[in-house]
């Protein structure tokens, strides 16, 4: 797996297999999976009683209840299902940016997340974005599967501006069977909060990974400064001064806040990553410690 | 606070435009990319420097720089304070005492608020400031000597007395810039004076910091600038001349009054308007002794109203001629009133009347003293003798006057200049002759004293190998002669000096001691070498009487100075390059401020350096 060993280490590859993502909510699925589904199933696990009906399975009689009741109830156990997991992340310019780049560390934590979920036997799916979705990978179900996944996840490069509105709505519109949605990206656009809506309204449930590297945070900037944007070609012409300074981490944090706020209001599991945090840690640790992963 | 160069500040407007130009271009950006300005546009729009006034409304750097380059034009500039105080000087106080001094125009006496004035420089001395004294009038004497006991100081400028003598500030600020060449910088010479002086151009004070304190605020002074006894040229007759200047800016009345030996003699009503001059001319009432002239009115100086001189008996001068015939010398010496005349033909002759006579003055008109010598003075036209000051050297033909000594008393209001001479005989002056008129060659007139005796020597003959005779210099030259050689208006007894001048006391040669009483009232007595006595206390205006055994005799002492009568304070005293301007009231000294504001603008670049580089 020569691609893959260049997005994910063979051996972290490996302790990957031992994961899986935990959704809080219950989704149904298309197949018989591992995963708890709300459906009533024919899984060992018994769920319930119910009355019988005509028409009912009688092997799922039980049989004691009727002796003692004299009347018919059935067993109803817990279906489990393969669980629906759409993996997205942005491929915009603004992702260039960091050592190593938002890009690189976005595409190994899809590689990772796709990797846990295939193992798990769930249907991943996965989407690059920036103007649009600008690549799309249908579900895929099957460890056996990983490398394809790896190598295309590996292939997506940067292009273009990053539009989140477009690109996550028109991947909502393929979302037939809803799941978890990881949205990886470092959210520097407008309107975060109508794409990540018609996710939800898709009836996904959402984990959002922002990424940003340290010199977002702690912009190293000083003096007059002709500041470009990768994305838009803007040009702001600046003086950086201390105060500045002071005013953009101002500036980071509310907006910060505000997604976070924003996520809080929509039970979106939301975490900020850093590029300068260890991926292995990052998602061996840190995803466990979010339930995230377990 | 003042500029010294303000003429730096004209640079300040053109600096502070370039540096708030610099601000209005637009500043070389550094091109950053970066992965969104959305977050920039939100927290830096006040900051964008599109603006101009913007700019210039916020940019603490452009206000940092302005303050900069403004200390730095001010430092230019060189501010200077009027500090009080001196800080590790040796500084030099010069007191005037002169008899302007006197003057009552302020509070007590101009002395008194010199004194004043001096010792509120003490009392700016600071610990180890070092400090003279001088007192000044016609010499310069040291009151206090370096010292840093400010008690010493004081009781040394408290004890400064008043003279009647006129100002010779020159000396004293020689004496001063010697005495403070001698000192450490920093050197101060504060001179407290009337400014009655002539700018003294030929002094350069150096690195010497000189400070003029003004006393005195008017001039309300008539004075007594000249008194002479003169006779009249022709006749026995002797005049009085009075020379009165009214230094005051309104018109005075006064009334003259003469006196002699206490007894007024003359009076008249005199009337000057502001600055005139008036000489009076007055008969001398008949007799000798002492007069006395005053004008009797109320001015601040009381010293100038009063003048003393001596009416003296005229006394008859035998003069004895040894000639083959000379008409001009004759006339000449005729029309002299106090000369009696003998002429001869014989050398021997004319000795033995001087033998008769010995105050007699001898000339010997081309005819050579005898060789045993001849008493009296002598006059040789054209002839030598034993005790001639000088031998007849070379004969010269058309020989040209080029110079001779104007001071000496034989040539007092005389010109060679324009004199021909068809031929005469260089002199060669004895050791004790003194050379007096030169041609080309040599000396032509030699003139010298040998004991209590004068001897004249004349190079060529005047009526015979010149036109001198028909040249009004040559009646002059010979009443010279005779005045000079028989000794006249040099009375060892009653005579009259100028107020700080030494008088030549001269007594019999076993006097051992004599007794001087000043005008004031004070005796003292003073040992007499050599029957001759130096008396340089004659500091004060008025009548010294001089007790030497049974020898009784008086000289006066005059104050008679124009400079000295005129009380208008000077505004400022010009020495060498230097203008010493008037400080009024405190004693102050210019404080360099440049130190103080380049320190500043030291701290205030390393503060816009530190707002640089942490952009506040």
């Amino acid at each position: 797996m020569p691609e893959t060993s260049a997005l994910l280490d063979p051996d972290f590859l490996r302790r990957l297999e031992r994961l899986s993502l935990i959704s809080r909510r219950l989704f149904s699925g298309l197949m018989r999976g591992e995963r708890r589904s709300p459906r009533r199933g024919s899984s060992p696990e018994f769920k319930d009683f119910r009355e019988y009906s005509p028409g009912d399975d009688l092997r799922r009689v039980d049989w004691n209840s009727y002796a003692r009741l004299d009347r018919l109830y059935l067993k109803t156990f817990v279906e489990e299902q393969d669980l629906f997991v759409y993996i997205l992340f942005d491929v915009s310019a603004s992702m260039r940016f960091g050592s190593p780049s938002k890009l690189d560390y976005a595409r190994q934590l899809a590689a990772a997340l796709g990797y846990v979920a295939l193992c798990g036997g769930d249907q991943v799916g996965f989407g690059a974005f920036s103007e649009g979705l600008s690549a799309a990978l249908r579900l895929r179900r099957g460890r056996a599967l990983g490398p394809q996944v790896l190598h295309w996840i590996a292939s997506c490069d940067l292009q273009g501006k990053t539009e989140l509105v477009r690109s996550l709505k028109e991947y909502a519109l393929r979302i037939r069977v809803p799941g978890l949605a990881v949205v990886i990206s470092d959210l520097l656009a407008a309107g975060y909060q109508d794409a990540l809506r018609a996710l939800i309204n898709r009836g996904c449930q959402i984990v959002l990974l922002h990424i940003l590297e340290p010199s977002e945070l702690h912009p190293e900037l000083v003096g007059d400064l002709r500041l470009t944007d990768v994305e838009t070609g803007e040009v702001r012409e600046v003086t950086i001064s201390r105060t500045a300074l002071n005013q953009y981490r101002s500036a980071l944090d509310a907006y910060i806040a505000d997604i976070t706020s924003f996520c809080s209001r929509h039970g979106i599991t939301y975490v900020r990553i850093t590029t300068d945090q260890d991926l292995e840690d990052v998602v061996l640790n840190y995803f466990h410690r979010v339930r995230l992963l377990k | 606070m003042r500029l010294l160069e303000i003429a730096a500040l004209a640079w300040l407007p053109l600096v502070a435009g370039i540096i708030v130009l610099l601000y209005l271009l637009k500043p070389r950006r550094k091109d950053v990319t970066v992965s969104s300005v959305m977050l920039w546009q939100r927290a830096v729009q006040d900051f964008r420097a599109t603006a101009p006034w913007q700019k210039l409304r916020k940019n603490l750097l452009l206000f940092l720089q302005l303050a900069a380059a403004i200390l730095l034009f001010l430092s230019l500039a060189q501010p200077i304070a009027r500090a009080r105080g001196l800080v590790g000087r040796s500084v030099i106080v010069i007191v005037d005492v002169s008899a302007s001094m006197r003057a009552t125009d302020v509070s007590g006496s101009r002395l008194d608020q010199a004194k004043h004035q001096a010792l509120r420089v003490v009392s700016e001395l600071g610990k180890g400031d070092q400090m003279m004294v001088l007192a000044a009038s016609n010499r310069t004497a040291i009151a206090v000597p370096f010292t840093a006991d400010a008690s010493l100081v004081r009781s040394g400028i408290a004890s400064l007395t008043p003279t009647d003598c006129t100002t010779n500030l020159r000396d004293a600020l020689v004496t001063a810039t010697s005495l403070a060449a001698t000192r450490k910088a920093p050197r101060d010479i504060f001179l407290v004076s009337d400014g009655a002086v002539s700018p003294i151009t030929d002094l350069s004070p150096g690195d010497v910091a000189l400070h003029f304190i003004k006393v005195g605020e008017r001039s309300n002074n008539v004075g007594i600038t000249a008194l002479e006894v003169r006779k009249e040229y022709a006749g026995a007759a002797t005049q009085v001349f009075v020379g009165m200047r009214n230094f005051s800016d309104e018109a005075k009345e006064f009334v003259l009054e003469l006196y002699v030996e206490d007894r007024l003699v003359d009076a008249r009503s005199e009337s000057l308007p502001a600055g005139a001059t008036r000489a009076a001319v007055i008969p001398a009432p008949p007799g000798s002794g002492l007069l006395t002239a005053r004008l009797d009115l109320k001015d601040d100086l009381e010293t100038d109203n009063r003048a003393y001189a001596f009416l003296e008996e005229r006394k008859q001068v035998p003069v004895v001629l040894v000639t083959k015939g000379n008409l001009f010398l004759e006339s000449a010496l005729n029309v002299i009133p106090e000369v009696d005349l003998v002429r001869t033909a014989n050398a021997s002759e004319a000795a033995r009347a001087a033998k008769q006579n010995l105050d007699a003055v001898v000339i010997f008109d081309g005819i050579g003293a005898p060789d045993t010598g001849c008493a009296g003075d002598h006059l040789y036209i054209a002839a030598d003798g034993p005790q001639a000051p000088a031998r007849l050297g070379q004969a010269v033909a058309g020989p040209r006057m080029l110079d001779w000594d104007r001071d000496h008393p034989l040539n007092r209001f005389v010109n060679f200049a324009a004199l021909l001479i068809a031929k005469a005989q260089v002199l060669e002056p004895r050791p004790w002759g003194r050379p007096l008129a030169f041609v080309s060659e040599g000396p032509v007139l030699a003139a010298g004293e040998q004991g209590r005796k004068r001897y004249a020597s004349l190079g060529f003959s005047p009526h015979r190998d010149s036109d001198w005779p028909l040249r009004v210099s040559f009646p002059v030259f010979v009443a010279n002669c005779v005045a000079w050689l028989s000794h006249q208006g040099e009375a060892e007894e009653n005579f009259r000096i100028r107020c700080g001048q030494p008088a030549h006391l001269r007594f019999e040669p076993e006097t051992e001691s004599v007794s001087i009483r000043e005008p004031g009232g004070k005796e003292q007595t003073f040992p007499v070498q050599a029957g001759a006595l130096l008396y340089q206390q004659t500091d004060t205006a008025g009548i010294y009487q001089v007790e030497a055994g049974k020898k009784r005799f008086r000289f006066v002492s005059n104050l008679l100075d124009a400079e000295e009568s005129n009380l208008a304070p000077r505004e400022a005293v010009r020495i060498g390059e230097t203008t010493m301007r008037a400080a009024r009231g405190r004693v102050l000294r210019n404080l360099d401020l440049w130190p103080f504001a380049a320190l500043l603008l030291l701290g205030l670049l390393a503060f816009e350096w530190h707002a640089y580089h942490t952009r506040l």
